[in-house]
Formats: C-alpha cells, sequence, structure tokens
C-alpha cells in the first residue's frame, strides 16, 4: 500500500509535466504558423492532463465541483448574470461617501460627518469595553475657552478618545472638544486625514492659541510622547510637563485650566520594553512590547478591557497675571509645578478610591 | 464719465507703473486700472506687450528687457522720466518652468534690478505679488500660517526657491530704504477663467492624480477676487505683508468631489519619480518636487488683509474651485462644438467634391 501510494504521484507528476510540455509546444506552433494549428489535439492534451490531475487527487470531490462549475454552461451564465447585477463599485463608493462626508470641513478641517458615521464606534468603547465613569463634568464651563490638562498613557491615544466622548455625550452643552495631535501623525498616510476630519489639529503654540482665541475647548497631553511611552512600572506617575508651553498658553490666552485625571487608560497596554532603534526606519517615535504584542500580531494591539475614570477638576484660573508674566521663567516654572502636583493628587486620591483595575 | 469724476487726494498725483502684464495679476490689475475713472493713465514696462493691449486706452506701455545687463540703471532713468510713484512688481511667474536657470534670472535678478531701480528713482510705494508657496508645505505647519512665520529655509523646487529669493530681496528693500512704503501680497492658489497655473493645468482633465493617503487643506482664490486685493493696495496705502487667501478651506479630495472630477491616487513613493519624470518630458505641468504642495498643509492665515486692509474675499475656497471647474467644463463643450461643426463642414466638403465628380 505504502509503495502504491509513492509511486502513483511520481509517475503522474512525469506524465502530467510532459503533457504540459507537448501543450507548449502545441501553442508555439499555433504561434508560429497559425494555419497548421490542430485544435483537437490540443483539446486531448488538455483533457488528458485534467484526467491526470484528477487522478492525482482521486480522493477529494471539491476538483469535480470546481470544474463542474466552469464547464457547465448553465452555472457558468448564472455566475456571469450574478456578477452583471452587483452594483457598479464606483456607484456604490459615491453613495457611500455622500453618506460619511459632508460637503464641507470647518476651518481646521473637522468633517461632522465623518465623525458621527465613526463615533458608534467610540460609543461602545466608552460605555461597554471601558465602562467610563465622568465625575465633575459640571467643571467644564458651558460655553467660552478652557484648556483641559491631563495625564497621557496607554501606548495609544485612547484616552484623548475618550474625554471628547465624555464631554459631548455628558455635558449638557454637547460641546466639541479639540485635541492637539503629536506632529509626527501628519507625517503618515491615512492616518492623518483620520485624525485631522474628526478634530484633531497638529499640536503648536500657534494652532493652541487661535482655538483658544475663538473660544473653542481644548485639551493637552503636556506629558507627550513620554507619558505614552511609559514603562508599567511607572505607571500613574506624572512625567516632565514640558517646557511650561501650557501655562505660558494659558497665561497668554488668559484661559483657565482644568485639570483632568484618566484613570484606567496607564493599564490598557501594559508595556514592557520600548524599542526606538527599530521604529526610527518606520518614522515613529518608538515600538512598544507590552506581554501580548508582537507575539499574539493584531490581537495583542486590542486593548484590556480596564474600568475608567475620567476626573475633572475644579479650574484654575489665570486672570491674576499679565502678559508681561509670559517671559517670567521662575513663575511659569513655579505654576507648571503646580499643576502637575494637582493632577497627581487628583490621581492618587482616584487611585486609593479603586479597589479592581476591571471592576473598579 | 471720466470726467465727472473726482480722483481721491491720494491718487492724484499718484503714477502708477506696472512691470509684468503678462501674468495673470498683471492683467487682471490692467484690467482695474482701465475701468477705475479715477485713474487717467498708467504706464507699463515689459519685454512684451499685453495680449489685449488694444483694449487699453489709458495704457502707455515702454517695452524693455528687464534682465539684460545695466537694466537697472535704465529701469531707473525710465521711472524718474515717468515721475513713477507707485511700482507694481508682478512678473512672478506662476508656472514652474524646464529653463529653470531663465526662470531663475526673471524671477530673482528681475527682482533685484527693479529693487535697486526703485531706490535710485526714490519711488513713493512698491507693491510686490507674492506667493503663499514661499512659507512651504510641511507637516510642521501650523493650521494657519501668519504673515510672521519664516520663509522655507530649505525649498526643494526651483520654483519656490526663486521665489523665496526675491522675496528676501523685497525685504532688503525695506532694510535699506525705509522711506519707500512696501507692499506684499502672497496670493494663494488663483484659479479662474483667465488664470494658467501649475495647479489648473494640473486639474483640466476629468481624473487628476493625487497623492495615496494624503488629502491636504486646501485654500483657492478667485481672479475677482484677487483682483480686489491687488486693486486696493495699489490705490490705498498699507505698509507690510500680507497673506490674500479665500474664504475656508477645502480638501483636496472635496474639492475634486464638487467639480466632479476623480481623483486617481499613487502612492506617493512611486508618485514622485514618475512625475518627476513626466515633467521631465512636458507631460505634466507639475515637477515631481512640487508634490508635497499636494501632499501637506501650506493654508495661510487672512485675517491680517481682514483687520487691515479690509479685504474680504467674496467667494469661498471651495466656490471658486466649484466656478473654476465649471467654467473648465463650459470650455470642453465649446471645444467640442467646434470640433463638430468643423467635421460637419469637412464633411459637407467632401459631399460636394463627390458631387462635383460624379
Amino acid at each position: 500500500m505504502e509503495s502504491a501510494e509513492h509511486r502513483k504521484p511520481e509517475a503522474n507528476i512525469f506524465t502530467s509535466s510532459r503533457i504540459l510540455k507537448e501543450l507548449s509546444q502545441a501553442l508555439e506552433t499555433f504561434y508560429r504558423n497559425p494555419e497548421s494549428f490542430d485544435r483537437a489535439e490540443v483539446d486531448k492534451l488538455v483533457r488528458q492532463f485534467i484526467r491526470e490531475m484528477k487522478a492525482t487527487f482521486q480522493d477529494s470531490e471539491w476538483i469535480d465541483q470546481i470544474l463542474s462549475e466552469f464547464t457547465s454552461s448553465e452555472k457558468r451564465d448564472k455566475l456571469a448574470e450574478w456578477l452583471r447585477q452587483l452594483p457598479n463599485p464606483i456607484d456604490v463608493w459615491k453613495k457611500a461617501r455622500k453618506v460619511i462626508q459632508s460637503e464641507e470641513v470647518d476651518e481646521y478641517g473637522c468633517d461632522p460627518s465623518f465623525e458621527m458615521t465613526i463615533k458608534p464606534l467610540f460609543d461602545f468603547l466608552y460605555h461597554k469595553y471601558f465602562r467610563v465613569q465622568t465625575l465633575g463634568i459640571e467643571n467644564v464651563p458651558p460655553e467660552g475657552r478652557s484648556l483641559l490638562v491631563s495625564n497621557h498613557s496607554g501606548v495609544l491615544p485612547y484616552d484623548a478618545a475618550m474625554i471628547k466622548i465624555g464631554i459631548y455625550n455628558e455635558h449638557p452643552a454637547r460641546r466639541e472638544l479639540r485635541f492637539l495631535v503629536d506632529d509626527f501623525v501628519f507625517h503618515f498616510p491615512f492616518l492623518g486625514i483620520f485624525m485631522n476630519r474628526i478634530g484633531g489639529v497638529r499640536a503648536c503654540p500657534e494652532n493652541a492659541e487661535r482655538l483658544l482665541n475663538h473660544d473653542e475647548i481644548v485639551s493637552v497631553f503636556p506629558e507627550g510622547i513620554k507619558g505614552i511611552s511609559k514603562p508599567y512600572s511607572e505607571r500613574y506617575q506624572l512625567q516632565r510637563f514640558g517646557r511650561g508651553g501650557v501655562i505660558r498658553l494659558a497665561l497668554k490666552t488668559k484661559a483657565p485650566i482644568i485639570p483632568v485625571a484618566v484613570i484606567g487608560a496607564e493599564e490598557i497596554h501594559p508595556l514592557i520594553y520600548k524599542s526606538s532603534i527599530l521604529a526610527r526606519p518606520l518614522g515613529l517615535p518608538f515600538i512598544p512590547f507590552t506581554p501580548f504584542f508582537p507575539l499574539l500580531g493584531p490581537l495583542g494591539a486590542i486593548p484590556l478591557p480596564t474600568k475608567w475614570t475620567i476626573l475633572f477638576g475644579k479650574p484654575i484660573p489665570f486672570d491674576q497675571y499679565t502678559t508681561r508674566d509670559i517671559n517670567d521663567g521662575i513663575l511659569i516654572n513655579r505654576e507648571t509645578e503646580r499643576l502637575r502636583s494637582v493632577i497627581q493628587e487628583m490621581i492618587d486620591r482616584q487611585l486609593s478610591e479603586r479597589r479592581s483595575v476591571f471592576f473598579g | 464719465m471720466q470726467n465727472e469724476a473726482t480722483p481721491t487726494p491720494i491718487n492724484a498725483e499718484d503714477r502708477i507703473v506696472i512691470i509684468g502684464v503678462n501674468t495673470i495679476l498683471g492683467e487682471l490689475i490692467l484690467d482695474r486700472l482701465e475701468r477705475n475713472p479715477k485713474i487717467q493713465e498708467f504706464w507699463s514696462i515689459d519685454l512684451h506687450p499685453p495680449k489685449t493691449s488694444k483694449k487699453f486706452k489709458k495704457l502707455r506701455f515702454l517695452k524693455m528687457d528687464l534682465i539684460e545687463p545695466g537694466a537697472d540703471a535704465k529701469l531707473a532713468e525710465k521711472l524718474k522720466e515717468i515721475g513713477a510713484t507707485v511700482l507694481v512688481h508682478a512678473t512672478s511667474k506662476n508656472n514652474p518652468s524646464l529653463q529653470w536657470v531663465n526662470a531663475h534670472e526673471l524671477e530673482v535678478i528681475g527682482t533685484l534690478n527693479m529693487v535697486s531701480a526703485a531706490k535710485a528713482a526714490q519711488i513713493r510705494k512698491f507693491v510686490f505679488c507674492s506667493t503663499t508657496a514661499v512659507y512651504g508645505a510641511s507637516p510642521k505647519n501650523p493650521n494657519y500660517i501668519a504673515e510672521s512665520a519664516p520663509l522655507d529655509p530649505h525649498p526643494v523646487a526651483h520654483f519656490v526657491r526663486d521665489k523665496v529669493e526675491a522675496e528676501k530681496q523685497v525685504a532688503s528693500l525695506h532694510q535699506d530704504a525705509p522711506q519707500i512704503l512696501i507692499t506684499t501680497l502672497r496670493f494663494s492658489l488663483i484659479v479662474g477663467p483667465r488664470s494658467k497655473n501649475y495647479f489648473t493645468e494640473l486639474f483640466r482633465r476629468r481624473i487628476v492624480p493625487t497623492l495615496l493617503g494624503y488629502d491636504p487643506l486646501m485654500q483657492f482664490l478667485s481672479e475677482d477676487d484677487a483682483a480686489d486685493a491687488l486693486e486696493k493696495a495699489v490705490l490705498e496705502d498699507f505698509r507690510g505683508i500680507f497673506n490674500i487667501v479665500g474664504r475656508g478651506v477645502v480638501p483636496l479630495s472635496y474639492a475634486l468631489r464638487e467639480a466632479n472630477k476623480v481623483g486617481f491616487p499613487i502612492a506617493g513613493f512611486v508618485a514622485y519619480p514618475v512625475i518627476q519624470i513626466l515633467w521631465n518630458l512636458q507631460l505634466l505641468s507639475v515637477p515631481g518636487r512640487l508634490l508635497d504642495y499636494f501632499r501637506y498643509l501650506w493654508v495661510a492665515d487672512g485675517e491680517k488683509a481682514k483687520r487691515v486692509m479690509n479685504f474680504e474675499p467674496k467667494m469661498s475656497s471651495k466656490e471658486a474651485f466649484v466656478e473654476f471647474a465649471k467654467y473648465r467644463r463650459l470650455e470642453d463643450y465649446k471645444g467640442e462644438f467646434k470640433a463638430s461643426s468643423r467635421l460637419k463642414r469637412e464633411d459637407q466638403g467632401e459631399a460636394q467634391a463627390a458631387r462635383k465628380s460624379g
């Protein structure tokens, strides 16, 4: 039995290769001299080849099925009919685009229709997945400029999205939060457009100032990339707050700062190690290594379903300072430290009340 | 009509000289000055007279090559002869050129000659037409670039490099002769029935190449608004730099959709070399080096012009683009109509010939 099995495919391979060779020769003669081309002979060769292939896969029925799909004219007609009934993909795309995109974007490139289209996904994350609890939403003013300053964590910026959705869902004024996005995002294809259409603006002093002067509500993460790439062992420990740009911005625009503490985001991707050498050719700031990420492939990129709490603190006014104080480095530094300690305190208080990472 | 109108005190003794009449801005300002009843006559110095020179009755055209050696002295002489008080620099090229050495001569040496002539002739006002492309397209740009922002430090394209250099020369004029009132207008992309620039030429056809995964916010300015702003700058006095841009922004893909055009996305790493080759063969109007302008943000802030010059564009960016696309479609129909009527005539001619021979 064993020997028979061994012999059979070998013989078949040789015969099928011989047939293929003959077939190619026949085709070559067709190209050289089409008149002397013998159709019957080619047909015979093809039939022989199919027979050989059948013999090779004797036990399998699927080859018969596939062959019958292509050989019976009825089925072929049916397939063609079905294909004809399919709508033109270009038309489908045009219709879908009319639903997804609005006619015009606002002055920063945010598209309200597109935002609404993808909002259900973020709503699912907000209500069902992270089960976000929002506290102190009354501290967010219903109108006028204000600057939200928050801790930043979790490798991917889910925290910015959740603060945005939280303010939109829970606040009676349904305010549209503008979040500032790091430069490197705008180098990337698709990602930059996506961030821009859902209301992200490049993080730079000029943009933040303009937004606040137009009485928008802006969220800032002064920790930046350093916060996002915090290792798991340093969770809930605030990093350095940049060079005091936040305070300078508040002094310039006279916008009150609302400290925000996000609890739960620091555990969604427990970062063990980060590699910046591997990330350099990709133009990324770092490549994260978590217990799951490169190991489980794309599955590892799913965040852990931790229970979140977003805490909005009392607004800190900056009316008492004049524009001259912007150049006072010591004052800026002191205020930055004060802001940092306020947020750290909020985090610590909330953490002491939390019993479980996943159930709150 | 003309005699009834009384010229305003500023314009009464102003003698306006326009240099560069064959660019879109030159044509527009000539049109406006011709129509303005307050202006009795104006001068133009250029190598070629305007294409529609018969139309302008108040225009005095002087032929002169602005880049030949010693052109600055000659130009200063002519300006003194005329008694010019306002010099309008509108020679800024609309299109990148394959002969970039020539383009450099025209743009940079031409500006240099004009600047030194303006200094020597002691004119009162110098109006310089530039473009917002000098800021450079980069992902590091703020959403709205103010006039005080630095210019592109390392422009890749010769087209932009020359414009940045010209800007620097005008800035040096401001340092050397602070008594001259300098108005620099940086126009965003001008679209409309008459303007022919790299952008409008690229968007002639129904299928438009775009960059895969990038959809920058664009600003378009209608010709009418551009002419309004330039006329304002010439007739009234404003010192400083102003961005002249259309109202609002529109993503490139949205503009294309509104204009019923089809974008053909090409991956960046393929697009840059391929489009550069097509440009070298003169099959496309855009060099590969200029593709950053279809990739990243270069939107300028028009608030200063609104505040100081009281200039507000009538058309939004989207409206301007749609208007331009409509006009192009009309032009295409006209072309078809002409072609079909010519074919008919040919058919008739053949039929007649057949009848004769038969």
